[in-house]
């Protein structure tokens, strides 16, 4: 304590910094009260200004400031013009009211002798302007277009111009001249006003929706008479002959090659019968600009990327679309990450469209299966899924498998996403042996079981029952059943609950194929599921497997002391606080009691198990000629392996001893308690709806607070008849869920039902329609959700 | 086509040096924002991608010394590694500007920093100049008038 | 006002020279075993120019040092510090820190304007990743833990004592919430030369003899102080 007290007493004998402190704490009341002082210089109040700007940034209070902005600005002085349009920019925003005092001031200084003054005004006019301001003060910014030899003043007056044309659309009439005055009048060397130039035609065609004029198709006739000039500019500029000031590692001026693609890319989009005329031009520069760009730095990618988003943006061109799919393969294989990431985003746009391009990438696409970013690793796996076709399936579930063995606690989103794809992939393959898919399905209950959902497990449990070849059924089960009796070596965790679950099932199913073995004895098959049953007392999914392993592997041994000892398991349920455990452990120990003949009837072993693929599931990535027809075969209500058995229970003996309540499983309406506890039993929650999956490939249409709408085209014979699905999915517990969609007058929709009106947050409902008529596919959908209304369109790409 | 929602300076420490909203969120979505989009980068790992999502938007940020740069971009329109460039472009020209530029040259100069952001980017985040030394030139000339008006005034 | 202060904290095990190297790497000051308190430390940056009193204490176990620390006698103390630096040498780093952050936590009542460095003196280090994830952890109590024997690597990151300089560097010293630097505070000041500084200073003298109200003059006197000085950084 020796120094400390000496600093103590150094402390004392000072004069203490708190005051200070409290100051400084304090310093925005303080500039609060002085500023209210009317008498303050003008020196003062920008001081003032400056400090409450620092505090801004800090994240303190301000808003208070934002009248002496006004003030500043109304300065004579550059220095208080600066700062108070500094500080305008940052506190104020274009809903304040307090714009218009800004009006007459922002009126004077676009018109200021000093062009620094003006090229101000612009940026508080650029970040600010309401539907108003751009009302009033649009002819400032004309008057700057018409008289300005400055380059500084026009390339943000069109920058201006863009802005108050999204204000207020009727203006782009007023503006619209001036782009192809100023692309063609001003030298091609300042890159600026090209730029600028760029953003008043983008704003355009991007506003020209809400234009209600008619003179509209004049505007656009002349604006589309520059796309041969932009292309030209484009290719100028790529190759390196344009202005060498703007080179950026190795590349020119990527910033104007990106506006200028995006310009072209806005005119296919927004009106592409106008871009037909230079449909070659198109092709060649972009083709020019795909094929030359190098990609040795962030810069030259930037401009390769943006050259393959306005390839895909062009409808029905196969072939470019493929040198599309070429350069982001190149760039799948560059070293920099956040190329990778870029591209391989792209490439699950197309992937739906071209997926044998994609799939000749694959082996770059492996390696970034094993990235050591997780957001490049989940695209990765996606497009993996996007690209499998019957040939390449082995080897690309194989590298999935290597993934899967290396995965790790973080990456269980993506573990739970691969084991729910290959099970679909797996549903549609029925070409592909079963033993291999059984055997991959095993692997992945080994090594990441711990974090797969019950629902996969039942699926792995119907592959194991519906597998034909008995042999190898016998080998996976004793397999699957040494691995989980071994207890030197843990192949499988604990935690692995999966496993836990397949393996008590496995005895209890297969018991008499492996009790030939001498690996295996009628007590250590019991033994197991005596453990498993106390070390998971608590989880009443374990449990239920236990109990009904117990029941059926007491008719396949024949040791009286084994067989007592499974009796208990069952009876030590009967008090269960889970009803439904409860119930079903009355349930069991009532068959357990009967004659070895009925018993045995009751639990003969499962009948081939048919489980539904959903419909939509019918992705065709996985080659068409090969995808099971939608609803081939409903013929159960699936994916519940208790239902079925205790469906079953019933038919054999109709005239069981009336212990077996058979109303709870034949007649649900004769009694109504024992009907609720029935849906008890057979609804456990992990159990009940079959969850609608959306397909890998699906696009994001919409997106609100409540649900994001996804949506494929199905893919159809003909173009007069086509087939779209909409995937709803809830982000939030939706109660009321309705759905009405238009199409263009030219067609007719015919709708199928919405799979559900209520879900619960991850939820997913569907919509299908059918579509018939030429032309693309646009939708306009209005959705009502809890009676909240949101509309949106849509404009599917046109697929060949 | 750069849109840019909004662009940040955050310190190694968390703090934020530079916000600049080129979109008008409320005062709620600011500060949400702010805190989670700073969250969410400082905690990345030095090998991840520089770019992720968030929200209804993306996220794009390179570290420069003890600085984050940070840029809030549309999901469809923007190009994400064009958007790095942006950034890039924005450092470089701040780094000739002050001469080796640090972060306490933002937190003390703050107000150049913009002045050099603006002559950048304007209205809805749309980049507007390229050119370094142009943004520079615009710069320096400002900052000369204010020197000698200041004086003049003093002195009248 | 009184300088600002700052406690450095030496694990007693760490030798003298080592205790010499730093206080001389990062604030250029000798090293006295005898002497607790080093006095009247300048700091000087491009912006500002402060000092402070550094209070150099040593610790046997951390843990008792912290518990006297947090002791209701040291309020005062903990009160005026502006920052802490805690060094050590142990190779299980965890325990330290842990440590440190519960001294931040639960002894000071506000730590949001006080800077805190933990300096990991041990050449048998953390990697610079592994630093990096902890430190995220540490944002919210203002503490970063440095090694002292990082190298600089290719990312432009300060590392070692550059760091804790960097971190005393930004720290918002009461004082200079108050003397940021308005805009006309310009990096380029060559436009101006000497000659018309004179002729201008001059001027302004002549101008300050004809202000007869006594305020009046005082403020001209300061604008013109701060105006000129400006000219000249």
């Amino acid at each position: 304590m020796g120094s400390l007290r000496n600093f103590i007493k150094d402390v004392r004998a000072s004069r203490t910094l708190a005051e200070e402190r409290a100051i400084v704490t304090k310093e925005s009341a303080r500039i609060r009260t002085r500023l209210k002082d009317d008498h303050i210089s003008s020196e003062r109040r920008k001081k003032y200004i400056q400090k409450l700007l620092y505090l801004y940034i800090l994240g303190e209070k301000t808003h208070f400031a934002q009248v002496e902005c006004i003030n500043l600005i109304a300065s004579e002085e550059f220095p208080d013009k600066r700062i108070g349009y500094l500080a305008a920019i940052l506190l104020l925003d274009e809903n304040q009211e307090l714009l218009t005092l800004l009006t007459n001031l922002l009126n004077n200084d676009l018109n200021h002798p000093s062009r620094y003054v003006v090229s101000l005004a612009m940026n508080a006019l650029g970040a600010l302007t309401s539907p108003e301001l751009a009302r009033d003060l649009y002819v400032d910014i004309k008057n700057i277009l018409d008289h300005s030899q400055d380059t500084l003043l026009i390339k943000k007056a069109l920058a201006c111009a863009a802005k108050l044309i999204s204000r207020d659309p009727s203006l782009l009439e007023i503006f619209a001249p001036y782009a192809s005055k100023i692309l063609f009048d001003k030298e091609m060397d300042n890159h600026g006003i090209i730029i600028g130039t760029n953003k008043l035609i983008q704003s355009i065609l991007i506003h020209s929706k809400s234009y209600e004029f008619d003179n509209l198709p004049e505007i656009i006739d002349k604006l589309s008479a520059l796309i041969p000039d932009m292309l030209a500019t484009l290719q100028h500029v790529n190759s390196g002959l344009s202005n060498l000031r703007y080179n950026v590692e190795g590349c020119l001026d990527p910033f104007l090659q990106v506006e200028l693609m995006t310009t072209l890319r806005l005119f296919l989009q927004h009106f592409p019968e106008k871009t037909e005329p230079y449909k070659n031009n198109y092709l060649d520069t972009l083709t020019h600009v795909a094929t030359y760009t190098p990609t040795s730095s962030n810069s030259c990618t930037s401009v390769l990327y943006e050259a393959v988003r306005t390839i895909f943006s062009f409808q029905a061109e196969h072939s470019l679309r493929v040198l599309g799919i070429n350069v982001l393969g190149t760039l799948v294989a560059q070293k920099d990450c956040n190329t990778k990431y870029v591209s391989l985003n792209a490439l699950l746009d197309v992937v739906s469209i071209e997926p044998q391009a994609v799939q000749r990438h694959r082996k770059f696409i492996s390696r970034c299966i094993f990235d050591p970013d997780v957001s490049i690793r989940k695209r990765a796996l996606e497009l993996t899924f996007g690209i499998l076709n019957p040939t390449n399936l082995k080897e690309l579930i194989s590298e999935i498998l290597v993934f899967l063995e290396k995965a790790e606690e973080n990456d269980r989103g993506l573990i739970l996403y691969c084991a729910d794809q290959l099970i679909m992939v797996f549903d549609m393959q029925e070409n592909i042996d079963d033993s291999w898919k059984l055997d991959v399905i095993v692997k992945i209950l080994k090594s990441v079981g711990q974090y797969i959902s019950v629902e996969k497990v039942t699926d792995a449990l119907i592959m194991i029952n519906n597998t034909s070849n008995l042999d190898h059924k016998k080998q996976v089960v004793s397999d699957i059943v040494n691995v989980a009796l071994e207890k030197t070596t843990s192949q499988v965790l604990d935690e692995n609950l999966a496993w836990r679950i397949v393996s008590v099932w496995c005895i209890g199913e297969y018991a008499d194929l492996i009790l030939g073995d001498s690996k295996f004895s009628e007590t250590s098959l019991t033994d197991y599921l005596y453990k498993s049953d106390s070390l998971h007392r608590d989880n009443s999914v374990v449990v239920s497997y236990v109990l009904m392993a117990a029941l059926k592997l007491s008719t396949k041994i024949d040791t009286k002391t084994l067989i007592k000892k499974l009796r208990e398991i069952i009876k030590s349920h009967t008090e269960n606080t889970n009803v439904m455990i409860q119930t079903k452990a009355v349930q069991y120990g009532i068959i357990f009691n009967e004659p070895p003949a009925v018993k045995t009837a009751l639990l003969e072993p499962m009948p081939i198990f048919e489980k539904k693929i959903p419909e939509t599931s019918a992705a065709k990535t996985i080659s068409q000629k090969y995808s099971a027809p939608a609803a081939k075969k409903v013929k159960k209500k699936e994916n519940d392996l208790l239902l079925d058995l205790l469906g079953d229970l019933s038919l054999p003996e109709p005239t069981t001893p009336s212990k077996i309540p058979d109303d709870l499983l034949a007649n649900p309406k004769s009694s109504a308690t024992l009907q609720q506890q029935n849906q008890n039993i057979l609804n456990t929650p992990t159990f009940t709806r079959n969850p609608i999956e959306i397909p890998p490939n699906s696009i994001s249409v919409h997106s609100s607070d409540t649900v994001e709408v996804f949506g494929r085209v199905e893919l159809t014979n003909s173009d007069q008849n086509r087939e779209i699905t909409l995937f709803l999915k809830a982000k939030k517990d939706i109660k009321t869920l309705q759905i009405l969609i238009a199409v263009p007058k030219s067609q007719r929709a015919e709708f199928g039902p919405l799979s559900s009106h209520m879900l619960s947050s991850g939820e997913v409902a569907r919509q299908s329609l059918k579509i018939y008529g030429p032309g693309s596919i646009k939708l306009r959908v209005k959705l009502n959700i809890n009676s909240i209304a949101d509309q949106f369109d849509y404009k599917f790409e046109n697929r060949t | 086509m750069s849109q840019i929602k909004y662009m940040l300076l955050t310190s190694r420490q968390g703090k934020t040096r530079l916000i600049r909203w080129y979109e008008p969120f409320d005062a709620k979505q600011k500060s949400k924002i702010l805190r989670e989009v700073a969250a969410n980068v400082l905690s990345r790992k030095s090998k991840m991608c520089n770019i992720l999502e968030y929200q209804d938007h993306k996220v794009v940020y390179k570290k420069y010394a003890s600085l984050y740069f940070i840029a809030g971009i549309d999901l469809e329109v923007d190009n994400e590694l064009l958007t790095l460039e942006i950034i890039h472009r924005f450092v470089e020209t701040m780094d000739r500007y002050f001469g080796n530029v640090c972060e306490l040259d933002i937190i003390f100069n703050f107000s150049k920093a913009y002045s050099i952001l603006d002559e950048m980017i304007m209205c809805d985040g749309s980049i507007i100049e390229t050119r370094k030394d142009e943004v520079i030139r615009i710069v320096e000339a400002m900052d000369a008038i204010e020197s000698n008006d200041d004086l003049d005034r003093v002195l009248s | 006002m009184d300088n600002y202060k700052v406690l450095l904290l030496f694990p007693e095990s760490l030798k003298i020279h080592n205790r010499v190297a730093f206080l001389s790497t990062v604030f250029q000051e000798q090293y006295d075993e005898k002497e607790s308190i080093v006095r009247d430390v300048r700091w000087r940056t491009k912006y500002y120019d402060i000092k402070f009193d550094i209070y150099v204490d040593t610790y046997d176990a951390f843990e008792e040092w912290a518990v006297n620390f947090a002791a209701d006698e040291c309020k005062e103390l903990r009160d005026v510090l502006s920052g802490m630096i805690f060094v050590f040498e142990d190779k299980n780093h965890e325990p330290v820190i842990d440590c440190i952050k519960g001294i931040i936590d639960e002894t000071f009542e506000d730590f949001t304007n006080k800077f805190f460095i933990g300096c990991l003196f041990n050449e048998s280090t953390i990697i610079e990743d592994d630093l990096y994830e902890l430190n995220n952890d540490l944002i919210i109590q203002n503490l970063e833990i440095v090694n002292w024997f990082d190298k600089a690597g290719p990312s432009m990151d300060r590392v070692g004592s550059e760091r804790i300089k960097e971190i005393i560097d930004v720290h918002p010293w009461p004082c200079n919430a108050q003397t940021i630097k308005s805009s006309q505070e310009h990096v380029d000041s060559k436009s101006n030369d000497l000659g018309s500084f004179i002729a201008k200073l001059e001027k302004a003298k002549q101008k300050y003899q004809t202000i007869n109200n006594n305020t009046e003059a005082e403020e001209f006197l300061e604008s013109m102080i701060e105006e000129l000085s400006d000219m000249i950084v």
